[in-house]
């Protein structure tokens, strides 16, 4: 059983057949009952427009969407009874917090509307438990940006939504809140157990927050696994580029670990080996060109013998500053290479 | 507010320059807007108050005040909601032909009103394509009351629209698309979300189509054939007790159609502040 | 609501999306214009069309209907003419500059757009002839203004005036300083930098109000009449012409006039839309 599938969903943009640029090319994806799941990818890679697609807000032009095994691909969005927090709110300008959040219920067709103190009652619970009790007579203008994500969200939730679609949630806050609110979203989605999709192109905020990740790239997933296997078992090179720094390397003997094949290798600069060239280690010689220190960390521009640069990352020892200062003459090894073909 | 000018030098002008700018502005506005308004008033009041009172309680005023409003009553509401269709569908829905559908609301304003007012004569006239058939039926709608709301709601037509759009396109789908994932239905969604933050602009908008059917002139002269007491609306009552030279009478009328434009640049001076103010709080 | 996931092409004339009832919507839009609007205006030019050539130029271009459009389109060009400077001047003062009454000359703008035409066309009618307050002073330099072609360029200057003070206004407005600041900086003196960096600025929407100005200025008729004597080949104008016609129940040559006039005013339409498109695209890019 999942709750939302995605079966080989397909979109264009522009809307013209021969020029058209797939926004969602055979995309399929299951999503399972309670799980946090991040959709991840640069902009115009088509995260949005999935997560749309899924709201009924986008139609498809093949594919198939299913919510809680039911197909939904042509039910409209006012019937899919999906939580969805908009990018820039969409709050309802002329309405109060407490109207905003009461909204969805009182749109109900009357025979399943709740009264109006069950409403009541129910909106303020919600506005507490966003935190917000206290301001439900204000408007979306007098809030602060954080402040209006919480009531956006108490909102989508009114509605008892089978599942929750965030759109870039902390995209447009500044990193302080962005941090408290990451955390207090992680502990809301403990608490409620509510299936969710966020969208996000900041792939920290998806390694921390997400039980699974799925990587999109123009109109594909990529890869899609926990935060653990997508970082370290990259599928493709895009998924290894995008996922923190990763340089590209020549496949030289010595250099790497095992046989060197004529293969696109992708390294981490954490996953080089630093050593003096005096202490025999591994690897092939190397000139130090730059360092500078970066927190906790050394970053080192090295040239290796055959003129081919990269970057190393190494911790920063207290000895570090002098044994790897410009000039110096190393011996450098990757630890760990990500190998794909050609 | 505060002007640029005050805090950045560069764009001050030599003050002498400014102020023989401001005192041409001032007088251009006084010669050409401010004497014709007050020449009506004074023209209507001149005489004393009674004399106008006198005036517009004439039956023949009274009867082309009260078919002003009946005119107005009727068209106004047409056009409130063909204005609120037209602008949902250009500004809330992208089509082919978008373009097109907007160049045609804005045709009335470019036509001329004799131009307005001929085409339902040819249309329904005695000499008209449906005349006969109309006739037949005795169904009277050039000289009577359907002519000349026909004419006006053709006049009136692009106000609700024209203000509508650009306010309705700024503002975006986002809150329709979260009323839709909310379970909103069309009706709620315009009703609770489009028209309400749409707000004052429609206001607006209805004001304006208000005064222009009030005080259209052109097109309704064309159909109405200006029988007294049945088809005179204020505007060309004006021009008949014009032409008898009843200047009393024609200013006394022409005063309260006056009267109307005021209360509407009041009303408008009055909205615009509360849009800025909204839009100053508005994020 | 219009969710397919059938046509592989996209959409083919609405462009699928949550935002509901656009059948509803369009349907009244169009049902309602073509009943208003575009059936009367067919009537119009079949009612047009529906005579010989030779009649139909007979009419529309009879030495008077001929001497009718030079006054209309003549006077009407020279009406913007004037309001193209007077607005920008009007404008410029109202943005950039702080006096008493700036408001109330704000507010009164707008009174030729509210004050119904019948009312403006008595008062100049009056302020106009020989014994009103300005017909008065003309007539001691031997200026007669009522009842002249003058008249109707009177006439046509009040209606036109909103036109470009209200197109140009919120250009000026949003106009950066900076600009100004940059040309100040190059060396430029003030009237350099109004007349080369802000005019041509402004430029594009004054022409917009302009063609609105005169496009409107072409049809007019109710504050015209009043004052212009509607004398045949001289000041009398085109929409005058119609009504004479209709009058005489020749609605044949009334037509043909009325095509004439709609042809005008199309074109007109198309420029202005044009202009008025540009225009709002720049102002999404500032």
């Amino acid at each position: 059983m999942t709750a939302i599938s995605i079966e080989h969903v397909t979109k264009l943009y522009g809307g013209r057949v021969g020029n058209a640029a797939a926004a969602l090319n055979d995309v399929s994806l299951a999503v399972r009952p309670g799980e946090l799941l991040a959709l991840l990818g640069p902009s115009g890679s088509g995260k949005t427009t999935l997560l749309r697609a899924i709201a009924g807000l986008e139609t498809i032009e093949s594919g198939r969407i299913r919510l809680d095994g039911e197909d939904a691909t042509t039910v409209p969005a006012r019937e899919r009874r999906i939580g969805f927090v908009f990018q820039h709110y969409a709050l309802f300008r002329h309405m109060t917090v407490f109207e905003n959040v009461a909204f969805g219920l009182r749109a109900r067709p009357r025979a399943l509307r709740p009264p109006e103190r069950e409403i009541a009652e129910r909106v303020m619970a919600l506005l507490e438990m966003v935190q917000l009790g206290a301001f439900a007579q204000r408007r979306p203008a007098a809030l602060s940006g954080g402040q209006r994500q919480r009531v956006a969200l108490a909102r989508a939730l009114a509605i008892e939504p089978r599942v929750l679609l965030l759109d870039e949630p902390f995209g447009a806050l500044d990193a302080k809140v962005r941090r408290d609110l990451r955390r207090w979203l992680r502990e809301l989605h403990e608490r409620l157990g509510l299936t969710t999709l966020f969208v996000t192109h900041d792939q920290e905020e998806a390694l921390e927050l997400a039980d699974r990740v799925a990587i999109l790239n123009t109109g594909r997933i990529e890869q899609i696994g926990t935060p653990a296997e997508v970082y370290d078992q990259p599928a493709t090179p895009f998924v290894a580029e995008f996922l923190g720094d990763a340089v590209r390397v020549p496949a030289r003997p010595g250099f790497l670990r095992g046989p060197a094949t004529e293969d696109l290798v992708l390294v981490r600069p954490h996953d080089i080996t630093v050593a003096e060239a005096s202490s025999g280690a591994p690897g092939v010689p190397a000139i130090v060109r730059r360092a500078v220190s970066r927190g906790g960390a050394r970053l080192l521009e090295l040239e290796l013998d055959d003129g081919t640069r990269l970057e190393a990352e190494v911790a920063r020892d207290d000895g570090a500053a002098d044994r790897l200062a410009p000039g110096a003459t190393v011996r450098v090894q990757a630890r760990v290479a990500h190998r794909f073909g050609a | 507010m505060r002007l640029a000018a005050d805090t950045r030098p560069a764009l001050r002008d030599p003050s002498g320059i400014a102020w023989l700018l401001i005192a041409a502005a001032l007088a251009w506005i006084l010669l050409l807007l401010v004497l014709p308004l007050a020449t009506v008033l004074w023209e209507a009041l001149h005489k004393g108050l009674p004399r106008f009172l006198e005036a517009v309680k004439e039956p023949d005023t009274l009867a082309s005040i009260r078919l002003t409003l009946l005119v107005a009553a009727i068209a106004v509401p047409v056009n409130l909601v063909l204005g609120v269709a037209m602008a949902w569908a250009i500004a809330k829905h992208e089509f082919r032909g978008r373009a097109m559908l907007t160049a045609l609301i804005d045709l009335p304003i470019s036509v001329s009103p004799v131009v307005s007012g001929l085409v339902f004569v040819l249309l329904f006239g005695a000499q008209g394509w449906l005349g006969p058939w109309l006739q037949e039926r005795d169904i009277k709608i050039i000289f009577a009351l359907p002519g000349m709301v026909l004419a006006t709601i053709f006049v009136t037509l692009p106000y609700v629209a024209r203000t509508l759009i650009p306010i309705m396109r700024r503002q975006g789908v986002d809150e329709e698309e979260a009323a839709a994932t909310l379970g909103a239905g069309a009706w709620t969604t315009l009703a609770r979300v489009s028209l309400p933050n749409a707000g004052l602009a429609l206001l607006y908008g209805v004001l304006l189509t208000n005064a222009r059917a009030m005080g259209e002139f052109g097109a309704v002269s064309v159909v109405s054939g200006s029988i007294r007491g049945e088809t005179n609306t204020m505007p060309l009552h004006v021009e008949i007790l014009h032409n008898e030279y009843d200047e009393v009478g024609a200013f006394s009328v022409a005063a309260l159609l006056a009267l109307l434009a005021v209360v509407t640049l009041v009303l408008k001076v009055w909205l615009e502040r509360r849009m800025q103010a909204r839009a100053g709080v508005g994020g | 609501m219009s969710a397919t996931a059938a046509s592989a092409s996209g959409w083919r004339f609405h462009r699928p999306t949550a935002v509901p009832a656009f059948g509803t919507a369009f349907g009244i839009a169009v049902a309602g214009l073509s009943a208003i609007v575009l059936i009367p205006i067919i009537a119009l030019v079949l009612k047009g069309a529906d005579q010989t050539w030779a009649s139909f130029a007979a009419a529309a271009f009879s030495p008077r209907a001929l001497a009718a459009y030079r006054l209309s389109f003549g006077a009407a060009f020279l009406a913007a003419l004037v309001n193209l400077v007077m607005g920008v001047l009007i404008a410029w003062v109202l943005v950039r500059y702080r006096f008493p009454g700036r408001r109330l000359a704000d507010a009164l703008i707008d009174l030729p757009f509210a004050l119904p035409t019948a009312v403006a066309g008595v008062a100049l009618a009056t302020i106009c002839a020989p014994n009103g307050s300005v017909g008065q002073v003309a007539a001691a330099f031997g200026i007669q203004l009522a009842f002249t072609p003058v008249g109707v360029f009177i006439a046509l200057v009040f209606i036109g005036l909103p036109f470009v003070v209200r197109t140009v206004q919120p250009v000026l407005a949003d106009l950066e300083p900076e600009v100004e600041e940059a040309a100040a900086l190059l060396g430029a003196s003030r009237w350099r930098t109004v007349t080369r960096v802000v005019l041509p600025a402004i430029a594009p929407a004054a022409m917009t109000g302009f063609t609105l100005a005169f496009a409107r200025a072409v049809g007019e008729y109710g504050s015209v009449i009043f004052i212009a004597g509607n004398k045949p080949m001289i000041s009398e104008i085109a929409p005058l012409l119609i009504v004479v016609q209709l009058e005489q129940y020749a609605y044949g040559a009334a037509a043909a006039i009325a095509c004439v006039m709609l042809a005008a005013s199309l074109v007109l339409l198309v420029i202005s839309a044009a202009m008025q498109r540009r225009l709002e695209r720049e102002g999404a890019d500032r």
